[in-house]
Formats: C-alpha cells, sequence, structure tokens
C-alpha cells in the first residue's frame, strides 16, 4: 500500500487523491494515548482498521477522536505501509470538540 | 447582615470564575486552541501562516462552535439534560434522621443548583413526617441568581476547565427541611379542632426541621495515572459510546458536506482567511470582529444552500450532547476514585431538643452500574435542659448503601434499585420536650410550662431498606419507594414496617433547559 492522498493548500479541499484507491488513516497523541473512535467517509461508516476507498469529487471524512490527555497534540496520518505513516493533519485534542471533518478530493 | 454579606460573597467568587472561564474561548467562531491566540496576534498580519489562518477558521475543525453559534441555547439544553440525566448518585432528598427520608444513607453527590424533594415516612425517628427539602450548589446558585450561565460544560475528563476555586464552589452545598405539618397548634400539643389539613408548607421559621452545609471532594485520577488510562482504553470502546459517536458522524456528514464541499464556502474561506492577513486584523477586537463576522456569514451561506440547514444543526446538536453525556457516564469510572464528603446538619424534631450531626460519607463505583456509599455520623444535642443528668453525645450512626442501575422501563423511565443497612447506637437517653398546655403523662393536669422527659432509650437501632427509584428522562423527576424494617425507633423499643416514598425534582435539569 502506497500513500494515496496528497495535502492541497489554499482553498477548502485539504486533500486528493485517485479514485479507486485505498487510503489507511490512524492517529497518535504526543502525549497521551488517542484513539480514533468513530470514522465516515461519505456515505460509509469506517471501522477497524479505518481503511476507504477514494470516491469521485469533493466529499467529507469525518473523524472522531479521543485522547486520554486534553490539550494533547493528535497527529492525524495515513498510513502507506506497515510501520510507515504520512502526517496529514495535527490538531490539538479538546474534549468539547472531538469530531473533524476533512474535504477530500476524488481525481 | 451576615448571611446577606455571604451570598454577595458566593455570587461575586461565581462571577469572578465565570470571567476567568470565559477567557478560554476569547471568539465567538475559530479554533483558537490550535493556533495560540497570543501567538496570533503577537505576529504581524501580513507575516502570519496561511495555512495556520485556515486551521483556525476552517469548518472542519469547529463543528461544536459552529453548531453551539448557530443554536447555542439548544445546544446547552441538550448536553447539559443529557448529561444529568446519566447521573445516579445524587443526594436530593432529606438524611436518614429526618423525620421525612427515603434515603438510609447521604448519597457521595448533590445538585449542581437546586433540587427539591418531598418525602414521607421516617426511618430512624419515631415521628413520621413529611419533610419537603430543598438543596442547593454554592457555584450554581451564586451563577443562576447572577444570570450568568451556572453551566459552562466541562468534560469529566478535562481538568484544564477545574480550578480550585471551582472544585471548592461547585463541592459547596446547603440544605433547609421543612415539616409542613408543624402549626402553631401541633406544636403547642393541641388538637386540630376542625381536622382541617395542615399539611401546608409555608417555609416559614417553625416550619424548619433541619438544615445543613456540605463539601464534597471528589477524589480524581490524574490523566497520567496508569489506571485512569487501563480505564479509559477499556470504557472509550463502550458499544453505546461507539453507537452515539456513529451516530454522530453521519449528522455530521449530512449537516456540513454540502456546504464545506461548495463553491461559496472556498471563496469564504479564502476571503476570511484574507481579512485576518490585513493590517486591519491586528488587535484581539479586530480578529474577534472579523470571526464573528465570518461566523454569522457562514450561518448564512449554510442556510442558503440548504432549506433544511437549521434542522440539521438541531440533530447535530441533539446528538453531541448525547454522545458527551455517554462519555462522561462511562468515563466517569476511569476518572473519579471516590467521592468523600463532609456534612453538618441541625435538626430540629418535633417535641426534641435541636440536634447537630456531624456526618462522613464515602462513596465510589466498583463499575458503571453500581454505586457503594458509606456513611459514619455522630449527633450532638445542642443544649440540655437545666439539671438534665446526661451528656451531650446522643448517638452514633454508621450506614452503608448499594444502588444498582436496572434500566429502562420504555423510553423515559430509568430504574434502579438500592439495599442498604443503618445502624444507630443510642448513647443517651432520649430527651422529650413537653410543650406548655399539653397534659402531664399518665393525668389529666395541663402543663403550666414546659418540662423535660427522659425516655429509657438507650441501646442499638438497626435499620434494613430496599429501594426502588424511578427516574422519568429529560425532567428531573425521581421517585422512590422504600419498605424499611426496623428493630426500633429512637423512641419506642418495638420493631417497626414502615414505607417511604417521596418524589424528587433535580431543577439542575430545569436551569439547563432554559440556557
Amino acid at each position: 500500500m502506497a500513500c494515496n492522498l496528497t495535502k492541497e493548500t489554499g482553498g477548502a479541499v485539504q486533500f486528493s487523491g485517485q479514485t479507486g484507491n485505498d487510503v489507511q488513516i490512524t492517529v497518535a497523541g504526543k502525549q497521551g494515548t488517542a484513539k480514533i473512535i468513530s470514522a465516515r467517509y461519505k456515505n460509509t461508516q469506517l471501522a477497524k482498521p479505518w481503511k476507504f476507498k477514494i470516491k469521485s469529487g469533493k466529499n467529507l471524512l469525518v473523524v472522531l477522536v479521543e485522547d486520554t490527555l486534553p490539550g494533547d497534540f493528535v497527529k492525524l496520518s495515513e498510513v502507506c505501509a506497515p510501520g510507515v505513516t504520512k502526517l496529514m493533519r495535527q490538531f490539538k485534542y479538546n474534549p468539547a470538540n472531538p469530531a473533524r471533518g476533512y474535504l477530500i478530493q476524488g481525481n | 447582615m451576615n448571611i446577606k454579606r455571604i451570598v454577595l460573597w458566593v455570587i461575586a467568587w461565581g462571577l469572578s470564575i465565570q470571567s476567568s472561564q470565559g477567557q478560554g474561548q476569547r471568539f465567538v467562531y475559530g479554533n483558537e486552541e490550535l493556533i495560540g491566540l497570543d501567538e496570533l496576534l503577537s505576529t504581524s498580519p501580513s507575516d502570519r501562516d496561511e495555512d495556520e489562518l485556515r486551521d483556525l477558521v476552517d469548518l472542519g475543525g469547529n463543528y461544536t462552535r459552529f453548531a453551539l453559534l448557530t443554536d447555542r441555547r439548544k445546544a446547552y439544553a441538550d448536553f447539559l439534560r443529557a448529561i444529568e440525566d446519566a447521573r445516579m448518585d445524587k443526594q436530593a432528598g432529606a438524611s436518614a434522621s429526618s423525620e421525612g427520608s427515603t434515603s438510609l444513607v447521604s448519597k457521595g453527590v448533590v445538585p449542581r443548583v437546586l433540587a427539591f424533594a418531598v418525602e414521607n415516612g421516617a426511618l430512624a425517628r419515631t415521628t413520621d413526617g413529611t419533610i419537603a427539602t430543598f438543596r442547593g450548589n454554592a457555584l450554581g446558585v451564586a451563577r443562576a441568581l447572577a444570570g450568568a450561565e451556572q453551566f459552562p460544560y466541562c468534560a469529566v475528563h478535562d481538568p484544564r476547565c477545574r480550578g480550585l476555586d471551582r472544585q471548592f464552589l461547585e463541592g459547596l452545598s446547603f440544605s433547609a427541611s421543612f415539616d409542613a405539618s408543624r402549626t402553631q397548634e401541633n406544636m403547642m400539643g393541641m388538637a386540630n379542632p376542625g381536622g382541617q389539613n395542615e399539611n401546608i408548607l409555608l417555609a416559614n421559621t417553625r416550619q424548619i426541621s433541619g438544615w445543613g452545609v456540605r463539601y464534597d471532594a471528589p477524589v480524581r485520577r490524574s490523566n497520567f495515572n496508569e489506571v485512569f488510562i487501563e480505564k479509559w482504553e477499556e470504557k472509550i470502546q463502550d458499544q453505546n459510546l461507539v453507537g452515539k459517536a456513529n451516530a454522530l458522524t453521519v449528522e455530521l456528514i449530512k449537516a456540513f458536506e454540502k456546504l464545506q464541499a461548495s463553491d461559496e464556502y472556498d471563496a469564504w474561506l479564502r476571503k476570511t482567511v484574507g481579512k485576518l492577513k490585513l493590517d486591519s486584523a491586528t488587535t484581539e477586537s479586530d480578529v474577534r470582529e472579523i470571526l464573528r463576522g465570518a461566523g454569522a456569514e457562514l450561518v448564512e451561506i449554510g442556510r442558503s444552500l440548504d432549506p433544511e440547514f437549521d434542522a440539521k444543526i438541531q440533530s447535530v446538536l441533539s446528538t453531541f450532547a448525547s454522545y458527551f453525556g455517554t462519555r462522561d457516564r462511562v468515563l466517569s469510572e476511569a476518572v473519579n476514585r471516590l467521592t468523600y464528603a463532609f456534612e453538618f446538619a441541625n435538626s430540629r424534631p418535633l417535641n426534641q431538643p435541636s440536634q447537630s450531626t456531624f456526618r462522613s460519607i464515602v462513596s465510589g463505583r466498583p463499575t458503571e452500574q453500581w454505586l457503594i456509599t458509606f456513611n459514619g455520623a455522630f449527633t450532638l444535642y445542642d443544649s440540655l435542659p437545666d439539671g438534665a443528668q446526661m451528656g451531650r453525645w446522643r448517638d452514633a450512626q454508621l450506614a452503608f448503601q448499594v444502588d444498582r442501575r436496572l434500566g429502562r422501563l420504555g423510553s423515559s423511565v430509568n430504574t434502579d434499585l438500592s439495599g442498604g443497612y443503618y445502624y444507630q447506637f443510642m448513647a443517651e437517653d432520649a430527651l422529650l420536650n413537653i410543650p406548655m398546655g399539653s397534659l402531664a403523662p399518665g393525668t389529666a393536669i395541663p402543663l403550666p410550662g414546659d418540662a423535660s422527659v427522659l425516655l429509657n432509650t438507650k441501646g442499638h437501632i438497626h435499620i434494613g431498606q430496599v429501594k426502588l427509584t424511578f427516574s422519568v428522562k429529560n425532567t428531573g423527576i425521581k421517585i422512590p419507594i422504600a419498605f424499611t424494617v426496623a428493630n426500633r425507633t429512637e423512641l419506642i423499643k418495638a420493631s417497626v414496617v414502615r414505607a417511604n416514598f417521596g418524589i424528587t425534582f433535580d431543577l439542575d435539569n430545569l436551569f439547563a433547559s432554559k440556557q
């Protein structure tokens, strides 16, 4: 499995990739323990190990992450190969705002 | 005068905490935590990083705040009600030593704003009564009186929003119990000639049957504690919680995918980021104005793109509320080891000298469904009649209770089953006051003045109780029904079987729904 998502800058689209390619995501906390509790891409509810196929057009990926440590830095990464990850985004975990949405453009 | 000062002091303290908490979120819209606003404001607008600014305002990192911005009152009402509904370890009614109580033990947590309970049937007392009890929390009442938001949401595992001052005021509570049956006539031992129903709650000083002050001190595990992390990892996989999380992601996609994928949103995002790089976005108030305007504009874009936008936002909010409430419930076991509470209660039983009880309470949850509570207490007479040949130490008490959540009856009623044991050692014979005008014992002679009788009541009291409590969802109403068996009561050495019942209103829910 290669890295299939590319970071986009400037506008609303945050990642792009080839339609039909597989993507697997994971999270890690800097000091605490972070876990994906739920993830949904377009109309598909994802399950562990949080994999999906890129769909055509602009579609929303929503990831709900919890961490043992409020305020912890959480890294959201793509799993490119076993043990190999690529950082997609990082954010501070806030229990009052645990869900993140990313717009993915499928080409 | 002193009471007024104390109330004003509590209000002022509550407001000062409110304002210091408000500094955590300085803007109506925007993900302030990521960038660090001080860092943002200390950078010249033209030098600000565009990616960071985009993260600040991007809707995908601001779902909760954007939903609150769209319908703030609805959000607070829903998620606070969900959290409050999930709690079963609150003491709303009177304690066991009251003349009207359904609680064999004092529980570990009191309501956050105000609770009102009417309970019938004594436990240890000889005199049965109907007691109305008001319980209030210092922080919640101060904020309610001041008209401020008395319930800023603070997740159960988030220590950042729990300073020492907030913990202290949250833990401090008070109570007052009123016996509606106490009238001028029956307090003087006179019959009610007309036979009218005199059980009217006047809440005057004559009807006060007790008052108390209490401090709750929960012992929390650190977020770095190994036991906390181990329990967190187990609890965060809770199937109910995962179900709520899945429902939330569904609602978020429904509400926001169309908006975030639109050209209008893309243009809004570029425009807002551009504004934050202009010299007119130098000060905090400049940035606040830009973000307030941008948030309001985004709400209007959402509405213009989707006629059902507001309805979808409301679904998002209620699903967020349900998720937060469920998360707090399942994680509370990982966070809270034990709750210690210390209570001072002054009781004024009918025709007995007033008494002061000092009670220590420990409660804990070995699992999410179970709650175990222990009480230890002793009672002193406030004063003794002239010439009384006895000590002021009246009794000592020990009690424990186990509560088990049984589940739902239909869609709107929760049931809890409790079993408890209460022991009281009467160290001294009980004193009974016979008021002026009553007949002297065994005679038809009216007493010319107050008199005291020392009853032969030293010894041991054992009480067992089984209780079923029905909680009506989203209302704060609980209806406890209990059966109690005692080997004797305080004044009469004869076994007794009693039914105790009541209704409690936890006004936290009412305050929450008014937000």
